[in-house]
């Protein structure tokens, strides 16, 4: 299943900067960052460790808020909102997975998946979830909490709970950093291949070349400054 | 959002995980402590005062000199029965005898019942109602005196009694019994025929009351209201010192017990609730992450605590419901008689007890829960910002201050008490401080796993004071509370030892003391001191008649109604105290001088140096107060509110009284001594003391189990703390382990750490409790505080001993797990 993408831009950055205030004086993360990402995008965002790639990626998600310029996710100023505004703009249209993968230990693959759906208020949060267990391979696995599972398996639930409900955006913090090789593998091509099903727009960040050039496009930071942005097809 | 739905579900997927439950066995244990106890103790104490009313005969005596009517205090709901006592003379043929006749109506007594027997020292037995007509039942004493037996007749003024029965003991006789002559009992109705009772006559009216808790009550406010001078209202715990006290003492350590219970819980509750907040900032920021509102996330934790509470607690209250009765199942030989039924308070009040502890303790984790930044989930290390540590503490406080205040009776008392521990809770931590640093000091001189423990504690000082407070608090708990137990007990077995008199004898008259002392020294008994007993009345105090010389509320008390039993002595007996100034010399007899009992002096705000006139037979005496008197009332032996020194009423008519214990095997000694000397009266003191000992025995049991369930609060506050605070060790020692430290090496600092930890809160509890005990003793109890250096070698090293084996136990889990397992879970 293939859903005529979206080409409209559905993330822009305009200015966008971030400093934080520490013991020695403010210190600028993020500074002049402008950028486009359209719907149904898969966008790498690249760069060497402390360049800002995850305060980045926090910013346009709208886990935390710019010190300067503003974004708009869907059309909607991030800066005209609360932080509550912004949460209720995620609960609609965001996913995440992230490196650590996130699952919470006390709840099964299956309650973990549930999850955002029963925030969102879904009606059958069990079946939507058992669905999307199923398309990441998972069925036999539904009722295993995290640590029984391999660390590949956590991070197919992760990926699970992420499409469930549907989102418009998906964030992804280094999705494999914590995966061996082969089973990194494995993930970035689900990722990839749900991501091609359902047209959400992919916004991931790496270390890895081969997963940044598997994106229509990457991002490069380099002290918090975009060094370069480019496409890889 | 259906934030109730959602919360309800992640609770039981919680409570499925067992990541809730240390918080919810804490929330149980605290419950079911208050429970318990609130229960026990209602139901205890309800049965103590039944089995108390026993001894009194009513819940409520009014007394007087003049008949009362008493149709106003008629009502639903409330039994009544009246008494008449007054002083004859009773024949038989030619021989006469002084008798105090006691006359009561068919429905006496209200609780308990009369004993005796159907012969003279026959087995005694308890008597159904009381004389038919005609009929009269009478003490031992008369019958050996006019040589008479069950059956013979007497004549009381006009009337003739047939003897049926003997009486032993009689509901109501442990208030006053000196002076009277044996008893003799009548049914009222037989009073006016016996044509002695004429206006003018010395006659004692009592009015006895019984009913439920409630109308009692209301009537005894009713009637303290409406009473007359001279006039006197008794109930159980005005009636009988030994048991007023013994019931005072022991309620208000059974609800000290169920504080410090709660406190314990509370203290294990904010402890598991803050390790449970610590664990879930990272499901807190994920649900904000998917979108959920601050206000969202904080009720659906809010929702969590409420399910967590509203099961434990009630699973608290069932719980506690069962260790009481077992408790009763337990004591069941020692509580003879019926015991109360479970009453619904106790049951909703532990309840709310756990719910508001709940609420005081692990709110402020809980809503910290809700301040979680959603980049969380990004990056770690990004921490809630706290509550407010006064909002925080305050909100504990306030629960601690209301379940104080329920317990206490009085905000003043609960807020005394409350700013006394906060006192005591900042000093305790500047001494933690001091200790830490000292031991930080000297970290040089130890080895190498002890300045590994030392520096762990010195690199959190704050965290590290916290633990040893909550260390102390649990060692305090126990040390406190033992103590108590004991102190209690022993004053209780000071107070009525097994050799404690059993006998008194009065009416001895003074050619009689020689002989009757040589009588008892021939046969062995010991007896207490001999006291004069010269009946006078306190007229003056600093030459104001007393009636205006005293506070109005004073103004009714019976001491300035009646005659009082005055004697002289040149020693002072060891049981009473000097309160205040002093005691005269042997030189100093003839001194115009009084000794006051110190109560009696506070209720008439009589002090030192004040002049006092008496008047004894007419004459009148003027002295000065030289002392006040601490008395134990409560001791069996003779005891006086005035005494004076030699040389100075020593002329006026007398009679003399003693105590003494006599063992059963000897008690054919009492009819020897009644027979030689006939006009002595001894008054036997056996059945009031079984019952007041049996009394006591219940008590002490019931605080020897209630101490168990101070271990049990304890040991899972210990565990609670030490939980909570495993999490930061096992990550540090998983760090160690990687750079290359040995088990051995973790296990001796780890050893070390918590010694350390021991024994500073160890020395804590040990100045806390003496701080504590002073305070109880003086200002609840009313006991001798006597110091005890053993505590202080004992709490700190047993202390350290508690800690090292818990937390090696606890800890175990620390040292055998792969440093890289714990590195990637906490």
């Amino acid at each position: 299943m293939t859903v005529q993408q979206n080409r409209e831009s559905i993330i822009t950055a305009s200015g966008l900067g971030k400093q934080v205030e520490t013991a020695s004086g403010a210190l600028t993360i993020l500074k002049g960052i402008d950028l486009e990402i359209a719907g149904g995008e898969s966008v790498a965002i690249v760069g060497a460790s402390g360049s800002g790639k995850s305060t980045l990626i926090g910013l346009l998600a709208g886990l935390d808020l710019a010190t300067e310029g503003d974004i708009s996710l869907d059309g909607q100023s991030l800066a005209a909102l609360d932080e509550d505004g912004r949460a209720a703009l995620r609960s609609n249209r965001v996913g995440f997975v992230f490196q650590s993968f996130q699952l919470i230990d006390s709840l099964t693959a299956m309650e973990n998946v549930m999850l955002p759906l029963e925030l969102a208020g879904n009606p059958d949060p069990a079946a939507e979830a058992a669905q999307w267990l199923q398309r990441v391979g998972l069925t036999s696995r539904v009722n295993h909490y995290p640590n029984q599972l391999s660390g590949g398996e956590q991070q197919r639930v992760a990926i699970a709970r992420a499409f469930a409900s549907h989102p418009q955006i998906l964030f992804a913090d280094e999705p494999t950093g914590n995966l061996d090789t082969a089973t990194g593998h494995h993930i970035i091509e689900l990722l990839f291949e749900l991501n091609r099903q359902v047209g959400t727009t992919l916004v991931l960040v790496t270390h890895d070349p081969a997963l940044a050039g598997q994106c229509d496009r990457f991002i490069e930071l380099e002290g918090g400054q975009l060094l370069r942005q480019g496409t890889n097809k | 959002m259906n934030v109730p739905g959602f919360a309800w579900r992640f609770f039981r997927r919680e409570w499925r995980s067992g990541e809730m439950r240390v918080l919810m066995a804490a929330l149980l244990v605290a419950t079911g402590i208050s429970t318990s106890l609130h229960l026990f103790s209602d139901r205890l104490y309800r049965a103590m005062i039944m089995q108390s009313n026993e001894v009194l005969g009513a819940d409520l005596v009014l007394t007087g000199a003049q008949p009362s009517d008493v149709t106003a205090y008629t009502r639903p709901g409330i039994r009544a029965a009246d008494a008449m006592t007054f002083p004859t003379v009773i024949f038989h043929g030619n021989e006469s005898q002084l008798v105090s006749i006691k006359a009561v109506s068919g429905t006496y007594p209200l609780y308990g019942a009369l004993k005796g027997s159907d012969q003279l020292y026959g087995t005694e037995t308890s008597l159904d109602g009381v004389p038919s007509t005609g009929e009269t039942w009478v003490h031992p004493r008369l019958l050996v005196a006019l040589q008479l037996s069950v059956g013979d007749s007497i004549d009381v003024g006009y009337r003739k009694f047939r003897i049926t029965r003997t009486i032993t003991f009689e509901p109501g006789q442990g208030g006053n019994f000196f002076g009277i002559a044996p008893r003799v009992l009548i049914n009222s109705a037989d009073v006016a025929s016996t044509g002695i009772v004429q206006p003018g006559s010395r006659v004692t009216y009592q009015y006895l009351f019984a009913g439920n808790e409630k109308s009692v009550r209301a009537l005894a406010e009713q009637m303290r209201r409406s009473m007359e001078p001279g006039q006197q209202l008794v109930d159980v715990q005005e009636g009988q010192p030994a048991l007023g006290n013994a019931l005072v003492r022991a309620q208000r350590f059974l609800s000290l017990m169920g504080l410090m219970a709660i406190v314990l819980s509370g203290v294990a509750i904010a402890m598991s609730a803050s390790r449970y907040a610590r664990r879930h900032y990272d499901v807190a920021a994920l649900l904000r992450c998917f979108g959920a509102r601050r206000k969202q996330v904080l009720m659906v934790f809010a929702g969590l605590a409420l399910f967590a509470g509203l099961i434990g607690s009630s699973a608290g209250v069932l719980a506690g419901v069962f260790i009481q009765a077992g408790l009763f199942a337990v004591l069941s030989e020692i509580i003879p008689g019926q015991i109360p039924a479970i009453s619904a308070v106790p049951l909703f009040s532990g309840m709310l007890t756990g719910l508001a502890v709940l609420i005081g303790f692990a709110l402020p984790p809980f809503i910290v829960l809700g301040r979680v930044t959603p980049l969380r989930v990004l990056r770690r290390d990004l921490l809630p910002a706290p509550v407010s540590a006064w909002a925080g503490y305050g909100l504990a406080l306030a629960c601690v201050l209301i379940l104080m205040w329920i317990m206490a009776g009085t905000l003043k008392l609960a807020l005394i008490i409350l700013l006394g521990a906060l006192l005591m809770v900042a000093l305790l931590g500047i001494v933690a401080w001091l200790l830490l640093r000292i031991s930080g000091r000297a970290r040089y001189l130890a080895g190498a796993s002890w300045r590994f423990g030392i520096n762990r504690l010195l690199r959190q000082m704050r965290l590290s004071i916290g633990q040893v407070l909550a260390f102390a608090i649990v060692f305090l708990a126990l040390v406190n509370t033992a103590m108590v137990r004991t102190d209690l007990i022993d004053t209780w077995k000071s107070q009525l030892p097994d050799d404690a008199p059993n006998y008194f004898l009065v009416n001895i008259v003074p050619d009689r003391v020689e002989a009757i002392t040589r009588f008892f020294e021939t046969h062995g008994i010991a007896t207490t001191q001999l006291y004069p007993m010269i009946r006078g009345r306190m007229t003056h105090i600093n030459n104001k008649s007393v009636t205006t010389a005293v506070s109005k509320e004073a103004q009714t008390d019976n001491s300035l109604h009646r005659e009082l039993n005055l004697t002289y002595s040149e020693t002072l007996r060891e049981d009473n105290k000097l309160a205040a100034g002093r005691w005269w010399r042997s030189d100093e007899t003839g001194k115009p001088w009084v000794s006051v009992e110190s109560k009696l002096a506070k209720r008439l705000g009589i002090n030192i140096g004040d002049q006092l006139r008496f008047s004894i037979a007419g004459q009148q005496f003027d002295v000065e107060v030289l002392s006040l008197r601490k008395v134990q009332w409560e001791s069996f032996k003779p005891n006086f509110y005035m005494m004076f020194p030699p040389g100075i009423i020593d002329d006026q008519p007398a009679t003399w009284m003693t105590s003494f214990y006599m063992p059963v095997e000897r008690r054919s000694l009492l009819r020897q001594l009644a027979r030689e000397y006939p006009a002595v009266s001894v008054l036997e003191l056996e059945s009031i003391m079984v019952k007041v000992r049996e009394i006591l025995v219940q008590v002490t049991r019931a605080i020897e189990y209630m101490l168990v369930f101070i271990l049990v609060a304890s040991i899972i506050v210990l565990i609670a703390s030490l939980q909570a605070t495993m999490d930061s060790r096992m990550r540090e020692n998983a760090l160690m382990r990687v750079m290359g430290a040995s088990r051995r090496q973790l296990r001796s600092g780890l050893l070390a750490e918590l010694a350390l930890l021991g024994l500073a809160a160890g020395t804590l509890a040990a100045l806390s409790n003496e701080a504590i005990l002073y305070m109880l003793y003086s200002q609840v109890f009313d006991i001798d505080h006597v110091f005890k250096w053993q505590v202080w070698l004992i709490a700190p090293v047993a202390g350290a001993l508690t800690m090292m084996i818990s937390g090696y136990v606890a800890g175990r889990k620390v040292l055998s797990r792969s440093p890289l397992s714990i590195l990637g879970n906490v």
